[in-house]
Parts: structure tokens; C-alpha cells; sequence
């Protein structure tokens, strides 16, 4: 098996429930051994995916091809793939050991393979002691390394969480994060990740599903996604964004000629616009430049005239919000560089804002 | 003060509901047979209960019924209640509101109704009309005990098992039962009691052949004041305190 | 996984074919014998007929109804005003005798109601407990019987039939928030305002639970008239009873019956509505 195999295919998968429209036109090929993450907002269709694949939901239209095989008939447990949930799911009447022993007994492994195969599983999550424990006497971050464990010791071919850190706090967040990426990396098992945090998806995935509303917005790289998102919605949902409005003039191979907040500029973008259609330029709070005047040899950018509303110092940047005078607000990130001599601009400082060129996104205007 | 006022609210409702049973119970230990007037403690009306042959076999006909009806109903509301739950299916709503209703009709209504049956099934009264009436009347109870128990718990427990390879009796079996199982001794213990105390449903569904506890009481009742009578009753109510103290400590679990 | 299948047909088909047939059917036949003809031989003849609905509206079945309706509300009235300032206060009491406290009101729920009218005797013949504590008091001068009167039966369905009234009304009290109240009392409502706007509403649904859990039995529950009531025809319960076992005219039976499950389904569809507007599920609701 090679990484480019797609372990999971979802074909023009759609989902109706009570005539609304939850998934529609779903396509997707996860790859063999590949971290990936659905990201998106509550309700975008993201979960609904994973129990499509885990065989809880059976799709109004489309295919779940798992392994090269349909397996929309297939019930969940007769499908090799294992789910940990966001509350864990741990059967409270159960003990640690047999929680994890509770896959390989349905599967009527022997006595001696299951003691094994628990033992090294309850090592590999660091709860070697805790066989005998609980459920309900677990720690939150215990009761998880626990429901994944339970979940990777089937051998699975791929393993589907969903928000399975979204209880834990923020330290302990970051630290299952880490292990998550690691066990993934260990095992070789596929990862299908749910979140709703992009943060989260980033630092984890080596790609990124960005859905709304029931529809796969982009899939990427993390990088792809927040450097060259292919709409506004994916602008707007990963990361900050300052938006400026503009229209488009004639393309020159890789520059459009554009008006952008009523001044002439030039722009760089691959995609082709039509002259006089309506466009965005998406610019991301570190793509951006602040001077006092506009410096020499810059004159032929476009610098917008402002105001500093605030200034927001955060240890390894520094944050600074500037009113435009043509009424948009811009978030700006600086790296902050102790040897650099430069004056920072103060609340209430007139300054002129523009881009480092080449970083801007430029997009059609899309009703949002 | 604020004792004194929760105690004036309280106090009185307690006393109307414990004193006729509480003198219920001293009259069953007078020795005199018809004053209402102390006339010595005594035993020998529960004595004399016990030889009352056609008593105890009013008896152990009732425990032998409420036993059959509790098991055979907390079987079927158990597997009722987890399909109302777990499943999607036609006719789940319509189900769900004929058992509120079937709890809610009178039992003067299912009487009569369920005597018809039988008539019309060609069923003599007795034994078996009596054990399916009462497991008719419990499941309802047995249903909704179990399906609150349910409600209260992660429905992901249930796709967890199936997630690991259980079919869906083996979940049943060895997820849902277990969870559920204090639910299920209560909703036994409160069909048992509604069992032994059913007086108006099964007046129309059994016959001499077959006699109850509550009927045989009702029939000695009518004819007035009997102190052997007191001696039952006291029994009878020292059973129901311990079955509704045993599935209180059972529902305080599930906590 | 034809298995699992097994197994989802059998806990749906179970219970689905239980019911059919001993609740479903047997209202059917109700229903049905309610529009045939009465045979001295057969006890039912094939044929149809309105008369016993006609029969109904003969003054004489509707004396017995205003009266059993009579009871059966006032009973209703009664165990309301006297439940409600009880559950109330128990539900709202914080202390670690509640379950003792609540566990005092279940027992009598479950105590056999013929047994605990049998022990009303006690209280009401004439040399009983109310008597004897009147003379003393010197309120009569001769013991005074409180049996087979109307007083009799009306005790005797608000004592049976109490906590029946009491439970669902504390575990509405019990589900009410108490930050509402507070939010009120906050926005300057009088404790009567409170009550009246805030609590009476929210407990609606604990209250019709209630009063159909003491109105339906009370109006079928023929013992009392007979043991308390001296076995004169006052409620619907005794009318059917005796339509079915004395005068066996099982029709006219049947057609009375029939009146009362209406009743009985009027008052279970207000119930589900007045539940319904506080977004929550009757089911379970009546425990």
C-alpha cells in the first residue's frame, strides 16, 4: 500500500433528513495513512460524514467505497474502521481492561491474543496501571487516551474522531495534539479528524477538508488553504482577514489592473477576471506593511490612508488595529524583533497601510 | 419559624394519609373481635389467617400471578422500550401514544374491554385471561420506567458497541442491558405491586376457579369490619413499604 | 447481520403484537359491541344499532353521569387545593430527609387503594375514630356514623386517591427553575404575581397530570360507592360494572364505556398540548 492509495472513497455522497439538505455532492478520497481533518462550522455536515463512513447514517445518495469495496449496506460493525467520540462513549459498567477487550471479544479473538494485545495497548497510552480502574474514575484526558485506545487496538484501516479534544483544556489540548500526530505517524493508520478549530486542523493535518454548509468548500494543505483559499468563505473561516473591495480592469499575464477602494493598483493573481466584475482582495493581518508615509521606491503600490484605533502587544508579535479612512478596520501582525529600531506607531498616529506584494489573495465577489 | 410553616403544609396531608392505616394496622393486634375499644395485644388473628386455607391459596395464586406478570411484562416493556429508543421505524409515534394512553385508561375501561376478548376468544375466566390482563396493564409502566433510565443515558454508548464489532443483540446484551438493569428491577417491583393490588381489572377477568388475593378481600371487605382482615391488610401494606423502599434504593443508583 | 435484523424485528414485533391484541383489539370490540343489540341468550346480537347511545341520553344513565362527574371533580378539586401547597413545599425543601419525606407519599401510592378504603371504615362508622374524637371534643352527643353518605365517598377518593395527585405535581416543581422565580421576584413581581405568571404556568402540565390521574380512576373506581357509599348506582365505574355482571346488557356497558375513554382522550390530548407548549415529551411524564 502506498500513500496515494485512497483507503476511503466518498462518491457524490448526499444526505436529506426531514427535507433538509444536511450533505450534498461529497467527494472525497481520504489517502492510506494520511492525517486529515473536516473542518467547519457546527452543523456544516462535517460529523455527518464521519458516521456516513463509520456506517451510523445511511446516505440519501452516493457511495462509502472503503477499502475498494461499496459498503453503504454494510452495518458499523461489520466495517473496518473504529470511531472515538467526542464524549468518549466508554461503557461506564466496564473496567479499563474491558473496554479495550470489547472489539476483540466480538471479534472472537483468543483469550491469550486479547490479554496481549491489551496490555500493549494500555502501554502505548500510558495507563499500564489503570487496567482495573473505572470509567467514571478516569481524568478526562485518561477517559480519552483510553477511547482511542479502545478504538486503534481492532487494527482498524482507518480511525475517525470526532472533536475528540474538544473537553479537554487548552494545555492538554496541545499536548494530545502532539500525540495524535505521532500515534497517526506510529501506526500507519489513516486519521479523519472532525474539528471545528482551525488552529487545531493546522497543527495536526497533513490535509484539510474546509466544508459549509453541507458542501466541501476546499481541501489542501493546511498551507494551500490559508494562502491560496478559493473563496471567500474559506478566507473568512481560517484565519484573520481584512477584506477590501474593488473592481477589475484589464489582466497583463500575471497582473490585473484594478481599482481597489477607489484607487487605481496593481494586482497579482493567477485566476482571470472579467473586465468591470466586481472583486475582493483578501490580505492576511501579517501580509501587511505600516509606515508613517509611503517609502521610497514603493510609490506605485496603493497605500490607504488611516488611523491607529489600538495597539496589542503580544510577547512574539505585535498586533495593531488600524481604522481605514475609506471605513474598513485592518488587523496587522508584526514580528516583533527587539534589535529593530523602528518607532511603533502610537493610538491616535495617522498612517498609510499597504501589502507586501504578491501576498494578496484576489477573489470574485461572492454574496456571503 | 420557617419549620413551623413547612411543617403546618406538610404535617397535615402525612396524617390523613398514615392515621387510617396506622389504626388499621393497631385494630390487627386487638385482642376483642368487634369493639373498637383496646382490649389486649394479640397474635392470634395473623394465626388465624394462616389457617384460613382458602386465603393463602387466594394468596399464593396472587404472588404466583404478580411474579408471571412482572416477569413476562418486564421482558416485553424492556425490549419495548429499547426499540422505541434505538429504532426509527413506522408506527413508532403511534406507539408511543397508545401506551400513554393505555396507561392513562381507567381500569374499568380495559376490564371490560379485555372481558369481552376472552368471551368473544371463547376464554373462561381464570388463570390465563388474568396473567395476559396483567401483563397488558404493566407494560406500560415496565416501558416507561426503562425508557426514562434510557433517555438519561449517551446514545453514543449504543454506536460505540456497534463501532466495535457488537450486532444488535449483542449490544443489547452486553451495553444497553446492563446499563438499564436497575430501571428494569424497579419497573419489576412496581408491576409486581400494581399486580397485587389490582382489584377492578381483574374482577372482570377471572373467576372462582382462580381467586385473588385483593378479590377474596374485596368479598370479605364488603361484609364489613373483620380483624382477620386488619391482620391481612397490615401485611399486605408491610410487603408494599418493602417493595417501594427496595426500588427507591434501586432508582437512587442510577445517581 | 441477518441476526441484528432478528433481533430488531422481535423487540418492535413483541411488544407490537402484544399490544394489538390485548389493548388495541379489545377497544375495538368495545367499540364495536357498543353499536349491537342486546340478546337475553347470547348476551350480544348482530345487530346494528344506535339505541344504546340513545339509552345513554335517557335521563337516567345521565343522573348517574352529572353525578359521577360531580364526585369524580369535586374529589379532583379537593386533592388539587390539598396536594398542591404540599408538593410544592416538599419539592422546593432542601434537606437530607426528602427522599425519606417522598418515599412516605409513594408508599401510600402503591398500598392497595381497596385496602386503604377498607381502612376509612375505621374512621368513619360510628363508633369510629372521627366519631369518638367528636364526642370527646363534645361537638355530638351520640357517636354519629359517616357511612354510606356522599361525605363518605367523597373522602374516600380524595384519600385514595392523594398521592396520585401529589406526585406529578412535585416532579413538575421539582423540574421548575428556581432561577426563573428569582429573575422575577428580580424584575419586581409580587410573590402573588410570581406564582400566578411564573410557577402556576410552568407547573400546567404537573397539574393536568394530576387531575387526570385522580378524575379517570375516580370516575371507574366502583369499590368505594360500594364499600364507603352503601353499593348505591353513583358512578359510571358501578354502571358499567353492573350493565356487565347484574342486568347483563353488555351493549349499553359498552357504550358507557366508550363515553368514558373519550373523556379519558380529551383529557390526555390537553394534557399532551399544554405539555407540549412547554416543549416536553408526556412520556414517562405520569410516574
Amino acid at each position: 500500500m502506498t500513500g496515494d492509495n485512497p483507503i476511503i472513497r466518498l462518491r457524490n455522497l448526499a444526505m436529506r433528513f426531514d427535507d433538509t439538505d444536511i450533505l450534498e455532492d461529497i467527494n472525497l478520497d481520504i489517502r492510506n495513512g494520511e492525517f486529515l481533518t473536516l473542518l467547519g462550522p457546527s452543523g456544516c455536515g462535517k460529523t455527518t460524514i464521519l458516521r456516513l463512513i463509520a456506517g451510523f447514517e445511511t446516505p440519501t445518495a452516493g457511495q462509502v467505497i472503503i477499502d475498494g469495496k461499496a459498503v453503504n449496506d454494510l452495518p458499523a460493525n461489520q466495517r473496518r474502521v473504529n470511531t472515538v467520540f467526542q464524549s468518549y462513549a466508554l461503557f461506564p459498567h466496564m473496567n479499563v481492561y474491558d473496554n479495550l477487550a470489547f472489539g476483540l471479544r466480538m471479534s472472537g479473538t483468543p483469550k491469550a491474543e486479547i490479554d496481549k494485545r491489551v496490555r500493549e495497548a494500555l502501554e502505548m497510552v500510558d495507563l499500564k496501571n489503570m487496567a482495573g480502574r473505572m470509567p467514571a474514575r478516569l481524568s478526562g484526558g485518561q477517559q480519552q487516551r483510553v477511547a482511542i485506545a479502545r478504538a486503534v487496538i481492532n487494527k482498524p484501516l482507518a480511525l475517525l474522531l470526532d472533536e475528540p479534544l474538544s473537553a479537554l483544556d487548552a494545555k492538554l489540548r496541545k499536548r494530545m495534539q502532539v500525540q495524535l500526530k505521532e500515534l497517526c505517524r506510529e501506526l500507519g493508520i489513516t486519521f479523519v479528524f472532525v474539528t471545528h478549530d482551525q488552529e487545531e486542523a493546522f497543527a495536526m493535518s497533513d490535509r484539510v477538508v474546509v466544508m459549509n454548509e453541507g458542501r466541501i468548500q476546499q481541501t489542501g494543505k493546511p498551507e494551500e488553504v490559508y494562502e491560496e483559499p478559493v473563496n471567500l468563505y474559506v478566507a473568512k473561516f481560517v484565519g484573520e482577514t481584512c477584506i477590501l473591495d474593488g473592481v477589475a480592469g484589464f489582466k497583463d499575464r500575471e497582473t490585473l489592473h484594478a481599482m481597489v477602494e477607489g484607487s487605481p493598483c496593481k494586482l497579482v493573481t493567477g485566476r482571470d477576471f472579467e473586465a468591470d466584475s466586481p472583486i475582493r482582495v483578501v490580505l492576511r493581518p501579517e501580509d501587511i506593511v505600516v509606515e508613517a508615509t509611503p517609502p521610497e521606491g514603493h510609490e506605485d503600490q496603493l497605500w490607504l490612508p488611516g488611523t491607529v484605533r489600538d495597539t496589542v502587544y503580544k510577547g512574539s508579535t505585535w498586533d495593531m488595529i488600524v481604522d481605514l479612512d475609506c471605513g474598513k478596520e485592518v488587523l496587522v501582525t508584526e514580528f516583533f524583533n527587539e534589535d529593530d529600531d523602528r518607532i511603533w506607531q502610537k493610538p491616535g498616529d495617522k498612517v498609510v497601510v499597504s501589502w507586501f506584494k504578491g501576498w494578496e489573495v484576489v477573489l470574485p465577489d461572492e454574496q456571503l | 419559624m420557617r419549620i413551623f410553616w413547612i411543617a403546618c403544609r406538610l404535617l397535615p396531608v402525612y396524617v390523613f394519609l398514615y392515621l387510617p392505616l396506622a389504626v388499621l394496622i393497631t385494630f390487627s393486634f386487638n385482642s376483642s373481635k368487634y369493639s373498637t375499644a383496646w382490649k389486649g395485644f394479640t397474635w392470634k388473628w395473623y394465626a388465624k389467617l394462616a389457617a384460613n386455607t382458602q386465603l393463602v391459596e387466594a394468596a399464593l395464586n396472587s404472588l404466583t400471578i404478580a411474579t408471571l406478570a412482572a416477569s413476562i411484562a418486564s421482558a416485553l416493556g424492556v425490549l419495548l422500550a429499547v426499540a422505541l429508543f434505538r429504532y426509527r421505524f413506522k408506527g413508532r409515534d403511534l406507539m408511543q401514544a397508545g401506551l400513554f394512553v393505555l396507561m392513562m385508561s381507567p381500569d374499568i375501561v380495559m376490564g371490560v374491554s379485555l372481558l369481552l376478548l376472552f368471551v368473544a376468544m371463547g376464554l373462561n375466566p381464570g388463570f390465563w385471561p388474568l396473567l395476559t390482563a396483567h401483563v397488558t396493564f404493566c407494560i406500560p409502566f415496565v416501558a416507561a420506567t426503562v425508557y426514562s433510565r434510557l433517555k438519561g443515558f449517551d446514545p453514543n454508548l449504543i454506536e460505540a458497541a456497534e463501532d466495535l464489532g457488537a450486532g444488535e443483540f449483542r449490544t443489547f446484551r452486553h451495553v444497553i442491558l446492563p446499563i438499564i438493569m436497575p430501571a428494569v428491577l424497579a419497573g419489576w417491583l412496581l408491576s409486581f405491586t400494581l399486580s397485587m393490588d389490582d382489584v377492578i381489572i381483574s374482577f372482570f377477568v377471572t373467576g372462582p376457579d382462580f381467586e385473588i388475593l385483593p378479590l377474596r378481600i374485596f368479598a370479605m371487605v364488603k361484609m364489613g369490619v373483620k380483624p382477620d382482615v386488619n391482620a391481612l391488610s397490615a401485611i399486605m401494606v408491610g410487603i408494599t413499604v418493602c417493595c417501594v423502599f427496595v426500588s427507591h434504593l434501586l432508582m437512587r443508583k442510577r445517581k | 447481520m441477518s441476526n441484528s435484523r432478528l433481533f430488531r424485528r422481535i423487540s418492535i414485533g413483541s411488544a407490537a403484537v402484544w399490544l394489538t391484541l390485548f389493548a388495541l383489539a379489545p377497544n375495538l370490540l368495545v367499540l364495536s359491541a357498543s353499536f349491537l343489540t342486546r340478546d337475553e341468550a347470547q348476551l350480544i346480537a348482530p345487530l346494528l344499532t344506535l339505541d344504546n347511545y340513545k339509552a345513554i341520553l335517557d335521563p337516567l344513565f345521565m343522573r348517574v353521569l352529572a353525578k359521577s362527574l360531580y364526585l369524580a371533580a369535586g374529589a379532583t378539586l379537593i386533592c388539587l387545593v390539598a396536594g398542591y401547597p404540599f408538593a410544592y413545599t416538599l419539592a422546593r425543601m432542601k434537606t437530607r430527609f426528602k427522599p425519606l419525606l417522598l418515599m412516605l407519599v409513594m408508599i401510600p401510592f402503591w398500598t392497595n387503594s381497596l385496602l386503604r378504603t377498607y381502612a376509612l371504615i375505621f374512621l368513619l362508622k360510628a363508633k369510629g375514630l372521627i366519631s369518638l374524637c367528636l364526642l370527646w371534643l363534645g361537638i355530638i352527643d351520640k357517636p354519629v356514623s359517616f357511612m354510606y353518605t356522599e361525605t363518605a365517598v367523597f373522602i374516600g377518593m380524595t384519600y385514595t386517591l392523594l398521592p396520585f395527585m401529589i406526585l406529578p405535581l412535585y416532579s413538575s416543581v421539582e423540574k421548575l427553575d428556581l432561577r426563573l422565580l428569582e429573575a422575577a421576584g428580580d424584575l419586581g413581581a409580587s410573590k402573588f404575581k410570581i406564582f400566578r405568571h411564573i410557577t402556576l404556568p410552568l407547573t400546567m402540565p404537573g397539574i393536568i397530570a394530576g387531575c387526570m390521574m385522580v378524575f379517570l380512576p375516580a370516575l371507574g373506581m366502583f369499590y368505594i360507592p360500594d364499600l364507603l357509599g352503601g353499593g348505591k348506582n353513583l358512578l359510571v365505574g358501578n354502571f358499567i360494572k353492573n350493565q356487565f355482571l347484574v342486568s347483563r346488557n353488555w351493549p349499553m356497558g359498552a357504550a358507557a364505556s366508550i363515553v368514558l375513554t373519550l373523556l379519558m382522550l380529551v383529557l390526555v390530548w390537553a394534557y399532551h398540548s399544554s405539555a407540549k407548549r412547554l416543549g416536553k415529551k408526556t412520556e414517562g411524564t405520569a410516574l
